[in-house]
């Protein structure tokens, strides 16, 4: 189980992409295969 | 952050200043402003009163001032925090009813209503709104409905929803809303508030067994700081904690509080998107999105991979994050 947490400040569209960078580079080094372009293409849609 | 002068000659040190210390002295009048802003998130008519501790103490203030032996209690576990309402209830001579759902769900206004049909003497219910630790949203407003109908008294738990999406408790009915400053708000997490119905006052000062000359006591805050017009405290407030509070209410009155609740359900909705786009089997761990609760986003880590890892890693980067393991019985703080 993985938790992001948006407590007050850290809702905000920067700490969602820290967090995709942060995750996509863990799940990448854990040798699972990721699509980040996807994945900030699906943050920024959200942010609209 | 301190500063320090030495005395090289004597070899005497001596901290002089330091922002946390030495502050003047928090007036009741100054203690009551405060208050007054902080019930402003709640939009209530009842009375608000700040707790000088984290949210548990007025949450077991509530189950203790309200619950007693004949009491029947409907406590709705959606995540742990109803696990802890129902050993108090039971700790009060409650008979207690719980129903529980699966926490990646959320309770739904029917399965409170079916639980009436088959206990028609509950009349206490117990609910989290929110729980961040596992990120579920419950619909307050459908259960609150279901409540008034049978005329129980309803305690909500809203540390985790206030500021992060809407909390009405005049319009659902909620007798008892707790709160507290340390997730949505972005404040502290010393002090807490909690708003209070006339009936539950009623209910609680009928009750022989609600703690009175106590610190988890709410009857005492009724008589001696409300009624006797907010002008002597009941003892010396938790005087930092109290002005994080007040610059966290005026932080949020600049940005709005519409505003801050649109942040969290913005973020919480592209957090939800990009588990999904990042592909590799991430995904929420609650699967409906109106179940999701805006504060805080669970998924469920790919198939094969240990999760506390991951988020080791990802932590290196990135402190927002963290990971729980309710097998292990590693609960995040509040």
């Amino acid at each position: 189980m993985i938790r992001v947490n948006h407590y007050g400040p850290d809702a905000t569209r920067g700490v969602v992409h820290a967090c995709l960078a942060a995750l996509g580079a863990a799940m990448g080094e854990a040798g699972l295969t990721v699509d980040l372009e996807a994945a900030r293409r699906a943050v920024t849609q959200a942010w609209r | 952050m301190s500063e320090v002068s030495s005395d090289v000659s004597s070899g005497v040190s001596s901290t002089v200043t330091h922002p946390f210390l030495d502050l003047a002295p928090l007036s009741a009048q100054h203690f009551a402003a405060i208050e007054a802003r902080a019930a402003g998130m709640l939009a209530t008519e009842q009375d608000v009163v700040i707790m000088q501790g984290e949210a548990l103490l007025p949450l077991e203030g509530c189950i203790r001032g309200a619950a007693r032996p004949g009491t029947t209690a409907l406590n709705v576990i959606t995540g742990p925090y109803g696990q802890t309402f129902g050993n108090w209830l039971r700790d009060c001579g409650a008979t207690v009813v719980d129903l529980a759902v699966p926490f990646h769900t959320a309770v739904t206004a029917e399965q409170v209503r079916q639980a009436f049909a088959e206990h028609p003497g509950i009349d206490f219910v117990s609910l989290v709104h929110a729980e961040a630790a596992t990120g579920n949203t419950n619909p307050v407003a459908e259960i609150g409905e279901v409540v008034r109908e049978h005329g129980a008294l309803f305690m909500l738990d809203a540390v985790a929803s206030v500021g992060a999406e809407p909390l009405l408790p005049d319009a659902w009915g909620v007798d008892l809303c707790v709160i507290g400053a340390q997730k949505a708000m972005g404040g502290p997490a010393g002090v807490s508030a909690v708003s209070v119905s006339e009936r539950a006052w009623q209910h609680i000062a009928a009750n022989p067994q609600a703690p009175r000359r106590s610190y988890l006591s709410l009857l005492d805050w009724k008589e001696r700081w409300i009624d006797g017009g907010r002008k002597a405290l009941l003892h010396a407030p938790a005087q930092l904690e109290m002005l994080a509070l007040e610059a966290c209410v005026e932080r949020i009155e600049t940005e709005g509080l519409d505003a801050l609740m649109a942040r969290h359900a913005t973020a919480a909705a592209a957090t939800r998107a990009l588990a999904l786009a990042l592909g590799a089997g991430l995904e929420p761990y609650v699967y409906e999105a109106r179940d999701a609760a805006p504060v805080a986003t669970t998924l469920r880590a790919p198939s094969g991979t240990d999760a506390s890892e991951l988020v080791a890693k990802a932590l290196a980067a990135d402190p927002v994050l963290s990971a729980w393991s309710p097998g292990a019985g590693r609960w995040p703080r509040r």
